[in-house]
């Protein structure tokens, strides 16, 4: 019989806020479009917002901002590292996006003016806009597939197709089968996350870290494969969250009253910005750990934490609090360093793309943390999710159909048979991943330097060999071999790009003991990796104005 | 020691595996009760009769609806293998579900009945049934779930009229315990129009023999014989013949002489190999349902259900349960089966614990982290 391919018009890699928009989006412009979407997990709460949401981070709101402001703060938050288009194109659309949302049925509450309740967040204007929606998630789902879009959950993308440079579909895993389905689209989207498993979080829970653990990456490593360029792999961030627990709070705390103190009770973040830098320097310097102190807020503005912090984003909060016997009336809030990790939505790793979320590779494109639009949070998934589809609608009807290419098929059933087994395999894959994420902590992040990214180069070979080792006698294991395998590819990446730019920058994100200073001279550039013939090659690419094409 | 980051309260869990489905980190895996393991059509008696005991019977008829389109045939027939499994069978006797499921089923009549439209689902796609015996109505019922567009065609006069008239020593097999009565006239209509209502189109007097088969799969985007004995096919493990045909129930070549339950068990795997066909997948894509949903075998009672004191099975008094007695019947259930966290994936995330419909299930904060 014939190779078994399911057929679709536009295929969306990863069901979360930007897959699932743009699904919605695309069968809002086309009805009968053919949507799939593979979901790594299951659709109705799959992505890093899981449930629901507190504040659209970027809003800009007529007549109070908009898109120019943002774009100032934006470059000011980014060292520079910004291309003009798709930021300000972000800001320009957001409004429209919160009206929309609105439609839906979210609530953006308004003070007594009537005006919208926002916040600072950024290092000008109140961006931040609150939000009250625990259901986000499954809110944009029920919309996505009741207009006809196709999930196809358990199933994590590991591989495009692309047909004489262009893209052809893509071969999906299913997580618990392990069993492969093969999808031929004429236009793909990958929007399935960052890398959230990077170094060990603090606890040494393997799943213990702030973003949604299901993202490792897998879209940096076939967008790469498949021939688009990844960018600021250098970009290894890590925020202060509550200890060990490493979930969202900061944001949320600081933007509402809540002081940040070092060990002395010395204030070092208060009513202002999110001031990460200010909070590693006190780290560095002894002067940790150090304390959010919420004690002198009116019982209504703690109440109003709570609220959020136990019932939109991470509900668990509260569990973990009462275990700790933690009353935010009376103590502070201890916070401590999370692992790093690589994400678009709040650094600025990710697939390269320009304003119309093109890749450099024709019907391919990005959103969502998986793409770099500088620190773009929900916004830009939303945004980019919308655009995305906008696009691939256009380029669907424009382009001619595609082939599947059966030697690229081949060549992943091959592999995918010589991962499947445990036959004669002694490794076992959490092993692997957590001595992996440990020399990631010791060789890629700050402060490093070239002697470091050397050291690197041996564990990458050996880990590259480990994975032929590894036991994967079912399907949950296989794509456990899939994810370290993308993790380690982005590792490899972060290595590449942090010992191309010889500079350092962006505070703790990327500090250079070899190159301690900003070179604006020689590094006010991208630094893009992509790959040829299976070798990763860096090089610097220009920061694009407004008005300018983004390099690809 | 009991590390695990979910805490299950065991009496109130009717291992739905609606946790096991939404974990976004494929952390759970469900523990199917015996009971359900050995139902031929995996049917989830421990919800039933959870949802029976706690007195929600038209909750408990609905789960019944989403498990089967056959639940009338079922209070009729009993379900002997999972009677056989119930652990109670060796703890004062085996629960009576057959007069259970009989007085739900009288009881919640619409809902048993209920034509149940996914909201979601629709397609373009066609498919042809040869056949209204228990393996072609059953995968006619679960295409139409997935959104086809079904036509069943039936030679004789009546629709299922092997299942009104099963002919004695007929139609069931050693593991349904013998012979299985016909379905009286009134529950077989009504299960009739349940499915006229889904919108498949069942055509009488419509025999379609095995020289018009070609003629069907070049109409139909797949067909599927479910005819019974009458005719031969050779279907693989799948129920694939060849092209865009597949067999299933007793028409498949090569097999001991199968039950009705089993033949709309067959039904069933056929339609889902007929479903995979038609979107793409591979014929044998998540055919493996344990592998697929997270289901895993069941080990032995827990210390905690095997401390149940010995308590023998209601007695009706008169021919049908009154609603406490089937509460009180229900209520005998140990609830052997349960979720489980297996992968040591947890996140903490809760949906599992948002998506348990009757509370069951309690995340905690994994001990690293706690």
């Amino acid at each position: 019989m014939k190779l078994p391919i399911m057929e679709t018009d536009f295929l969306i890699i990863g069901g979360g806020s930007a897959g699932c928009i743009a699904a919605m989006h695309a069968l809002q412009a086309k009805p009968d479009l053919r949507v799939t979407i593979f979901e790594k997990s299951d659709i109705v709460y799959g992505g890093s917002i899981a449930r629901g949401m507190d504040a659209l981070n970027i809003v800009a709101i007529p007549g109070r901002t908009d898109a120019q402001m943002y774009l100032e703060a934006i470059r000011a938050m980014s060292g520079g590292i910004v291309d003009a288009g798709p930021s300000y194109v972000m800001a320009d659309r957001s409004y429209a996006l919160l009206k929309e949302m609105e439609g839906w049925g979210v609530t953006f509450p308004k003070d007594e003016n009537g005006q919208y309740k926002t916040l600072r967040y950024h290092v000008k204007g109140e961006f931040q806009t609150a939000m009250d929606e625990p259901e986000l998630k499954a809110m944009l789902v029920q919309r996505a597939l009741s207009r006809g879009a196709k999930p196809v959950n358990r199933v994590m993308g590991i591989r495009l197709l692309t047909d004489s440079g262009r893209v052809a579909g893509a071969i999906g895993l299913n997580v618990r089968t392990g069993q492969l389905v093969i999808c031929k689209a004429k236009a793909v989207l990958v929007a399935s996350g960052g890398v959230s498993r990077f170094t060990m979080p603090n606890s040494e829970y393997l799943y213990g870290v702030y973003d949604y653990p299901g993202n490792t990456g897998d879209g940096f490593a076939m967008a790469l494969k498949a021939g688009a360029g990844v960018t600021g792999m250098e970009y290894t961030q890590r925020t202060m969250l509550i200890k060990d627990s490493n979930m969202p709070l900061l944001a949320i705390c600081v933007t509402r009253g809540g002081k940040v103190l070092d060990c002395n009770g010395k204030v070092i973040m208060e009513g202002e910005v999110n001031n990460i830098n200010a909070m590693n320097e006190a780290f560095t310097q002894g002067r940790g750990p150090v304390h959010i102190q919420l004690s002198h807020l009116p019982e209504e503005k703690i109440r109003e934490i709570e609220h959020i912090l136990f019932t939109t984003e991470r509900p668990v909060n509260e569990r973990f609090f009462a275990g700790r016997r933690i009353d935010f009336r009376k103590q502070d809030i201890e916070l401590w360093p999370t692992e790093y990790y690589l994400c678009g939505g709040h650094g600025l790793a990710g697939i390269r793309v320009n304003e119309r979320a093109e890749t450099a590779v024709p019907g391919l494109y990005a959103a969502g943390d998986v793409a770099s639009v500088a620190k773009q949070h929900l916004t830009g998934a939303f945004v980019f999710g919308e655009i995305a589809a906008e696009q691939a609608v256009k380029y669907i009807r424009e382009e001619p159909d595609v082939q599947i290419p059966e030697e690229q098929v081949q060549e992943e059933q091959e592999l995918h048979q010589a991962r499947f087994s445990s036959k004669g395999k002694d490794i076992d894959i959490h092993d692997l991943e957590r001595k992996m994420r440990r020399m990631v902590a010791d060789y890629l992040v700050s402060p490093k330097n070239s002697h470091k990214f050397d050291l690197w180069k041996y564990w990458s070979e050996t880990f590259s060999k480990d994975l032929e080792h590894v036991s994967a006698g079912n399907g949950h294991e296989l794509s456990k071999v899939y994810e370290v395998a993308n993790i380690l590819l982005c590792a490899d990446c972060s290595a590449l790009a942090g010992d191309f730019r010889k500079e350092s920058r962006w505070g703790e994100c990327h500090k250079r003991s070899d190159y301690p200073e900003r070179d604006d001279a020689n590094w006010k550039c991208h630094v893009v990796i992509k790959m040829n013939n299976g070798t990763l090659e860096a090089q610097k690419t220009r920061i694009s104005e407004l008005g300018e094409e983004v390099v690809l | 020691m009991n590390s695990s980051n979910i805490a299950v309260n065991a009496n109130a869990c009717l291992a739905c595996g609606k946790c096991v489905d939404h974990c976004i980190m494929d952390n759970l895996r469900l523990v199917l009760p015996p009971c359900r393991q050995a139902s031929p059509l995996g049917i989830n008696y421990q919800g039933i009769l959870r949802l029976t005991a706690a007195g929600k019977p038209a909750e408990a008829a609905k789960l019944l609806r989403s498990c089967t389109p056959f639940g009338g045939f079922l209070a009729v027939w009993g379900d002997k293998a999972a009677s056989q499994a119930c652990s109670r069978s060796r703890k004062g006797g085996a629960l009576d579900m057959a007069r259970v499921l009989s007085w739900l089923v009288q009881r919640e009549e619409s809902a048993v009945y209920s034509a149940d439209p996914d909201p979601y689902a629709h397609s373009c796609k066609t498919v042809a049934v040869i056949g209204s015996g228990p393996a072609g109505l059953q995968a006619a019922h679960d295409l139409r779930r997935k959104g086809y567009a079904i036509t069943v065609y039936e030679a004789a006069p009546s629709i299922g009229s092997t299942l009104r008239f099963l002919p004695s020593g007929e139609g069931s097999s050693p593991a349904e315990g013998g012979i299985l009565p016909s379905i009286p006239a009134e529950i077989m209509d009504k299960t009739i129009a349940m499915l006229l209502g889904m919108g498949i189109d069942i055509r009488t007097f419509s025999p379609k023999g095995q020289s018009e088969l070609d003629e069907l799969c070049k109409t139909y985007d797949a067909v599927l014989c479910a005819s019974g004995k009458g005719s031969v096919l050779p279907a693989d493990d799948l129920g694939w013949v060849r092209d865009n045909l597949f067999a299933a129930g007793a028409c498949v070549k090569n097999q001991k002489q199968i039950g009705t339950l089993q033949a709309m068990a067959s039904g069933a795997k056929a339609a889902r190999t007929i479903c995979n066909f038609l979107e793409g997948f591979s014929l044998d894509y998540e055919s493996d349902q344990r592998t697929a949903r997270g289901l895993e075998r069941f080990h032995g009672l827990s210390d905690a259900q095997e401390d149940t004191a010995d308590m023998p099975a209601v007695k009706p008094s008169a021919q049908e349960y009154s609603d406490a007695e089937a509460a009180s019947e229900a209520s005998r259930c140990l609830g052997c089966g349960s979720p489980a966290e297996r992968n040591q994936t947890c996140w903490y995330c809760l949906p599992c614990e948002v998506v348990c419909p009757t509370h069951a299930l309690y995340v905690r904060v994994p001990y690293l982290v706690r």
